[in-house]
C-alpha cells in the first residue's frame, strides 16, 4: 500500500518517463557535441531516481504517511476561481474580471456581510485600476 | 575596488537621501512590517508581490522600497512569534522559545523591544560587512570561468535543497523541477525550442517574475485558504516597549556572535535565516551563565535569534551582488528586480556600478533605521495587525499577484502561467516539497546549464575540468562538505529544541 510519498514517487516516475522521452526527441544539431536534450535528460533522470527512492521508502515504511488533508470546499473553488480570473482578464477587462473574482472569492472564503461583499470589490477593482494606470502607467487589459 | 566603493559613499549618500527614496523606503518598511507580521505571509511574499511594481521606478527608489520590505519583513515575523506562538517565517521560529514565555508572563513589550533593537543592530552591522566583503569576493569572482559558474550554481542548489524542507530528497526534487522549468524556451547554446509545445509565448521561456509571484504568493494564498479558520489563538497584550540599554550592553557578545553567524551563513548561497537564528540561539543558551533560565522567557534568547535573523539580508546580498547567485528566497526576487532595472548582478556588478552598490548599502542601513523607529513607535498596534481578517486579505493578494504577473511583460499568457504555477506550487507544498529550491532552480538552472555544456565542450567532454581548476574544485568540495557534514549538524540543532508546535510556520 502506498502512502503520501509513495504516490509522489509514482508521479515523479511518470514525469521522468514522459519528460525523458520528450527530451530525447529534441533536435540534436550535428555540429553540437551536446544537444538541447542533454541537460533536461539529466534532470529528468534525477527526478526518476528520486521518484524510485521515494517509492521504495514508502513501501518499506511501517508507519504510513497519510495523504495530505485538503479543505476541498475552499481550496478547489478558490483554485478554479484563480484560473477563471486569469482566463477572463482579457475578454472582460481588468475591472469587471477583478470585481467578479473578488465577490466570488470573498463568498468562498466565508465573508457574508453585504457591505464587505459590495464595497471591497468596487473599491479594489476601480482603485487599483486607477493607481496602476495613472501612477504606474501600466496598461491593464 | 574597495577604495572606489568607500570613496563613493558620501556621493551615494546624497543620491540616496532624497524625499522620494526615503518615502519609498518608509512605505516598503510599513508593507514589510504588515506582511511579516500577518501569520502565514512573509517578507518573500511581499517582495515578490511588489517587485513588478518597481518596473517604472528609478534604481534608487526600487531598491529603497524592496530593501525596506526585506528588512522590516524579516523582523516582523517575530511579532506573531512572540504574541501568538506562531513564527511569521521559519527564521523567527527560535524567537518563540523565549519570546512567547515572556509574553505569557506579561513581558510581551520587552520581548518586542529586544527583538527590534537586536534586529536593527544585526541588520546595520551586516550592511557594513557587506560593504567590505562584497568587493573582496568580487575580486575572486572576476576569475570565474564556465566551470566555476557551474560549481557556484551547484553550491547554491545543494544548500537550498538541504535547508528548505524536512527531507533532502524532496529538496533535490524541488530544485530539479525549478531547473526543468528553466529549460523551457530556446536552448541558450544551439537555439532550438524546448518543451514549448508549439506555443509561441513559451519560446522566451517561463518569465521569472510571474513565476516568482506564483510560487511565493498565489500558492501561499491557496495554502492559507486551506487552513482558514484554524489556529485561533489569544493575542498577548503589549505593554512597556522601550528596552533598557543595560540589557543590550550585557548581551553584547550575544549580539556580535549572532551577527557573525547570520552573516556567514547568509553568505552561503541559498541558505536563508532559519539555520543562523537557531544556531545563534542554541549557542547563546549553551554558553550562558544561566542556562536554566532558557525556555522560561530569557530575553537574551530573543536577542540571539533575531540579531542573526536580520544579519542574513546583509550576508545574502553578498553572493547575489558578486556571483549573481541569491543568498536566500528574498534575494532571488531582488535578482529579478535588478534585472527589471537592466542590471545583471555578477562579478562585474560592483566594479562597473560601485555607485549603485553604495546606494544599496545606504538603502539597507536606512531600511533598518526605519524598521527600528516603526518597531518602537508602533508596537502597540501590532496586536491589531494580527487580527486583520485573512479571508479579506487573501483575495486582495491574488489581485495584486495577477497585476504583478501581467505588468512585468504586459502579457495575459504570463497571468495564465502564474495561475497554473501557483496551483502546482500549492500541490507541491501539500506533499512537503519545499518552494524556495524551485525558485533557486529556476534562477540557477539557466546559469548552470550553458556553463556545464560549454565547460564540457571546451574540455573535450572531460568532466575532470570541474575538479582540476582550483576555485571550481574548492566550491564543489565546499558543497560536498556542507551537504555531508556541516548542514546536517546545524539542521539537527534547529529541529531538536522546539518544545512548541511548529506547524504554523509558513514556508
Amino acid at each position: 500500500m502506498l502512502d503520501r510519498d509513495g504516490w509522489a514517487g509514482v508521479v515523479l516516475i511518470g514525469i521522468f518517463i514522459c519528460g525523458f522521452y520528450l527530451a530525447s526527441n529534441l533536435p540534436h544539431p550535428p555540429a553540437a557535441e551536446l544537444g538541447s536534450g542533454f541537460f533536461p535528460r539529466l534532470l529528468f533522470l534525477v527526478l526518476g531516481v528520486c521518484g524510485v527512492t521515494l517509492l521504495i521508502q514508502s513501501v518499506r515504511r511501517k508507519d504510513k504517511i497519510p495523504l495530505p488533508k485538503v479543505n476541498w470546499r475552499q481550496v478547489v473553488p478558490m483554485a478554479a476561481l484563480i484560473l477563471m480570473y486569469a482566463g477572463l482578464l482579457s475578454p472582460l477587462g481588468f475591472r469587471a474580471a477583478t470585481f467578479l473574482f473578488l465577490i466570488l472569492s470573498l463568498l468562498i472564503l466565508g465573508v457574508r456581510k453585504a457591505v464587505y461583499l459590495i464595497s471591497i470589490p468596487v473599491a479594489v477593482s476601480l482603485g487599483l485600476h486607477w493607481i496602476f494606470v495613472n501612477a504606474f502607467r501600466v496598461v491593464l487589459p | 575596488m574597495l577604495s572606489q566603493v568607500l570613496s563613493n559613499i558620501p556621493e551615494a549618500f546624497s543620491l540616496f537621501f532624497t524625499p522620494d527614496n526615503i518615502g519609498w523606503c518608509l512605505l516598503g518598511s510599513v508593507l514589510g512590517m504588515i506582511f511579516g507580521a500577518i501569520p502565514g505571509l512573509t517578507a518573500t511574499t511581499a517582495v515578490a508581490l511588489f517587485t513588478p511594481m518597481t518596473f517604472l521606478m528609478p534604481f534608487e527608489a526600487s531598491m529603497s522600497f524592496l530593501l525596506g520590505i526585506y528588512a522590516a519583513g524579516y523582523y516582523s515575523g517575530s511579532i506573531p512569534a512572540i504574541l501568538l506562538k506562531t513564527p511569521g517565517a521559519p527564521g523567527n521560529a527560535a524567537t518563540v522559545m523565549e519570546g512567547y514565555p515572556m509574553a505569557l508572563s506579561g513581558r510581551a513589550g520587552e520581548a518586542l523591544g529586544a527583538s527590534i533593537v537586536s534586529s536593527c543592530f544585526g541588520g546595520i552591522l551586516a550592511a557594513l560587512a557587506l560593504m567590505f566583503f562584497a568587493p573582496l569576493l568580487s575580486l575572486i569572482a572576476l576569475r570565474f570561468g564556465q566551470a566555476e559558474y557551474f560549481a557556484a550554481a551547484v553550491l547554491g542548489l545543494v544548500c537550498v535543497a538541504m535547508v528548505s524542507g524536512k527531507s533532502l530528497l524532496k529538496g533535490i526534487v524541488s530544485a530539479t523541477v525549478g531547473m526543468l522549468l528553466g529549460t523551457v524556451g530556446m536552448d541558450p547554446i544551439v537555439g532550438t525550442a524546448r518543451f514549448t509545445f508549439g506555443n509561441i509565448n513559451m519560446l522566451s521561456g517561463i518569465a521569472l517574475i510571474p513565476a516568482l509571484v506564483a510560487l511565493f504568493a498565489v500558492s501561499e494564498v491557496l495554502d492559507k485558504a486551506d487552513s482558514l479558520g484554524k489556529n485561533v489563538i489569544e493575542v498577548a497584550q503589549v505593554n512597556k516597549i522601550m528596552p533598557k540599554l543595560s540589557v543590550f550592553v550585557k548581551a553584547k557578545w550575544t549580539l556580535l556572535r549572532g551577527t557573525v553567524i547570520g552573516l556567514l551563513i547568509g553568505i552561503l548561497p541559498g541558505t536563508g535565516p532559519t539555520i543562523p537564528s537557531w544556531l545563534s540561539y542554541t549557542e547563546t543558551r549553551r554558553t550562558s551563565k544561566h542556562p536554566e533560565r532558557f525556555g522560561k522567557g530569557e530575553v537574551e534568547g530573543v536577542m540571539a535569534s533575531e540579531v542573526a535573523n536580520n544579519a542574513v539580508p546583509g550576508g545574502a546580498l553578498i553572493p547575489l551582488l558578486t556571483l549573481g547567485v541569491p543568498g536566500d528566497s528574498v534575494t532571488a526576487v531582488i535578482l529579478a528586480a535588478l534585472m527589471i532595472q537592466g542590471l545583471a548582478p555578477g562579478p562585474l556588478f560592483i566594479a562597473e556600478h560601485y555607485n549603485l552598490f553604495d546606494v544599496i548599502l545606504w538603502a539597507l542601513v536606512a531600511a533598518n533605521v526605519f524598521m527600528l523607529a516603526m518597531g518602537l513607535l508602533g508596537a502597540r498596534l501590532f496586536p491589531l495587525i494580527l487580527k486583520v481578517p485573512t479571508k479579506i486579505i487573501l483575495p486582495l493578494i491574488t489581485v495584486l499577484a495577477v497585476i504583478g504577473g501581467y505588468a512585468s511583460n504586459n502579457s495575459i499568457f504570463d497571468v495564465k502561467m502564474l495561475a497554473v504555477l501557483g496551483i502546482i506550487g500549492y500541490v507541491m507544498q501539500k506533499f512537503e516539497f519545499p518552494i524556495p529550491p524551485v525558485v533557486l532552480g529556476l534562477i540557477l538552472g539557466p546559469i548552470a546549464e550553458p556553463n556545464l555544456r560549454r565547460a564540457l565542450i571546451s574540455s573535450q567532454m572531460d568532466p575532470s575540468i570541474f575538479i582540476t581548476r582550483p576555485i571550481s574544485a574548492g566550491l564543489l568540495i565546499l558543497a560536498v562538505v556542507l551537504a555531508l557534514f556541516v548542514l546536517p549538524r546545524m539542521l539537527r540543532q534547529t529541529n531538536t529544541d522546539l518544545p512548541y508546535e511548529n506547524n504554523n510556520v509558513s514556508k
